[in-house]
Parts: structure tokens; sequence; C-alpha cells
């Protein structure tokens, strides 16, 4: 269903709770798996998505249209993670690193991740990494997003994005050859 | 040098099954009336907002030992007076952890100075348990 059709439901007071069935329908993978590669654990980002679709239904009559839906969303997604992390951070109270190595420890033990070492090694450069800088390199590298599109979710320009992600890779090689 | 262009580009990751089927249904229940779950961590936040007033406190209490300029200044006085005993006169008296933070007037100077003594604390689970157990 076109997005647009999907909005003309959800602001319909009749058909609302269905058309806001299917936009999480529509949409719940990807939604789910661009947090889930950023918090790691599967219960952690079972609640974020969540509470990202709770978001959206709360403010989807205030979107206005002048981006993409999925823009809009991903968006949404994206500040949920970044605030997750950042909490988990204070609460710890302590050095960034120790966030890392729970991440990295999450990778090593979760019931929900299976793969071959060097897919579980190229996690661990992940986690290695900063937050946003992650989120860049997980959009373009898994989702295969353009710069562009990247540029309108994360609200940071294409030169910023592509220095960033050329320094991503550049540092996860190392770390997968070291 | 391993490159990236090498690797398969495929993530580790799985969901339980007849996750997606189910995910739909726990959204509508949330947005429908039902109590907002909280987010993962806000159990966790009240535990460890608790034990990080604790050790404030205690910081604040080494901050005030700390060696001071020679002056008439209640900072002063409470510089030449050993930790043990200020913990203990606390732990005694009838002064709340909450009623103790109300007097505190704290600036942002203040406030750094505390942030840096207790992130240098490093304090492990089992000593945050145990201060946990011992606030009021």
């Amino acid at each position: 269903m076109e997005d647009k059709e999907l909005l003309s439901k959800i602001r319909n007071p009749e058909t609302r709770n269905y058309g806001f069935n299917l936009l999480v329908r529509e949409y719940q993978k990807r939604v789910y798996w661009h947090i889930r590669k950023m918090v790691i654990d599967h219960d952690d980002a079972d609640d974020i998505t969540q509470d990202t679709f709770v978001k959206i239904h709360k403010y989807i009559d205030n979107f206005r249209e002048d981006a993409q839906l999925y823009t809009w969303i991903y968006r949404i997604a994206t500040n949920e993670c970044l605030t997750f992390l950042q909490k988990k951070k204070r609460r710890f109270l302590l050095p960034i690193g120790d966030l890392e190595g729970e991440l990295t420890a999450k990778i090593d033990s979760s019931p929900h991740l299976s793969g071959d070492e060097i897919q579980l090694k190229l996690q661990k450069a992940l986690v290695r990494l900063p937050d946003k800088q992650r989120l860049v390199f997980n959009m373009k590298y898994y989702d295969e997003m353009s710069y562009e599109e990247i540029a309108a979710i994360t609200e940071t320009s294409v030169g910023a994005l592509k220095a960033s992600y050329h320094h991503a890779v550049k540092k996860i090689e190392e770390y997968l050859s070291a | 040098m391993k490159k990236l262009d090498d690797i398969p580009k495929q993530h580790p990751f799985n969901v339980p099954d007849d996750y997606f089927d189910k995910l739909p249904g726990k959204v509508q229940a949330r947005v429908q009336g039902s109590t907002l779950r909280s987010p993962a961590i806000f159990g966790h936040a009240l535990k460890y907002a608790v034990a990080a007033v604790t050790v404030a406190v205690v910081a604040f209490v080494w901050f005030w030992t700390s060696p001071a300029t020679q002056s008439d200044s209640p900072e002063a006085i409470l510089a030449s007076i050993d930790t043990s005993e200020l913990v203990a006169y606390l732990n005694e008296g009838d002064i709340t952890t909450d009623e103790l933070l109300d007097e505190l007037h704290l600036d942002n100077e203040d406030v750094n100075q505390i942030e840096g003594a207790v992130f240098n604390l490093h304090v492990n689970d089992t000593d945050l348990n145990y201060l946990l157990d011992e606030i009021d």
C-alpha cells in the first residue's frame, strides 16, 4: 500500500486503528533490524521497536509529509536507539568502553545470534565505533541507503557522512586484520 | 589487510519464531490504552539513581575533607574533621539522604567535582548493592 493511502486511513478516525496496524506491518522489519543492529540484544530491540511505534502513533498527526514517511519513521527509531544507548552509558557511570564490553559480551553469548566467526568479529568491530558512526555504517553497508537518504534521516551533510563511512570502513578493516 | 568486500554482507542476528507475527498485536495493545511499558532500563535506572546519589553524598563528604585554605569557613572546619567521623555522624544522626541533598546548594563546579570523584570510585556491583541496602 502506498504511504499516502496508509496516512489517509490513519487520519480517518474510523479506520485509524486498521491503518496504523497496516503501517506497523509494513515497517516493522525495517525498524526492528535497524534498531537490532545497534543494540545487539533482541529483548532491548523489541522494547525499543515498540517504543518507536508508540511514538509514531502519538505523533503521526503532526507528520507534515515534507519528507518521506520512512525517513520520518527511521528518524524516530534512530533517536530512540541513541537515547537508549546514552542512558545505558549514564546508568553505568562508567567510561564508554564498558558499554562496548557489554555489547561485545552479548555478541558472544546471545541465543539470538548465529553466524560464522568473521561475521561475529565484524559485529565486535562495529560496537567499537561511536554510536552515530555505527549508525551511518549500518545504513550504508547493510541497508544500502544512499548518502542523501541517510542525510535526511540523520540531518547530517552528505560530505560528513562520506567521511564518517570511509573512516568507519578503515577502522573495521584494521580490526578484522588484527 | 582483510577487506570488507571479502566478507558476505549478512548479519548474524535472528529472532524468535513468530516474532513479527505477534509484534503488531503487542504494539496495538500498548497504543490502545494499556499501561505503557517502561523502557527496558527504567527498572534499573531508579536503582542506580539511588546508588549514584549515595555515592555522590559520600564523595561530597570526601570533597569537604580535602585540604582547604586556612580560614574560618565551614569548609575549612569540616576539612579538619576525619572522614570516618563525618560518615559516622551522618549514620548515627537523624539526617536522611534526602534531607542532606535538600540542604546542599551545589553549583556547576561542585557537580563537576562530584561527578569526577564518583567517576573514579569504580564501584562494583557488590558494593553498589551494599550501598543500596544501607540507604535510608
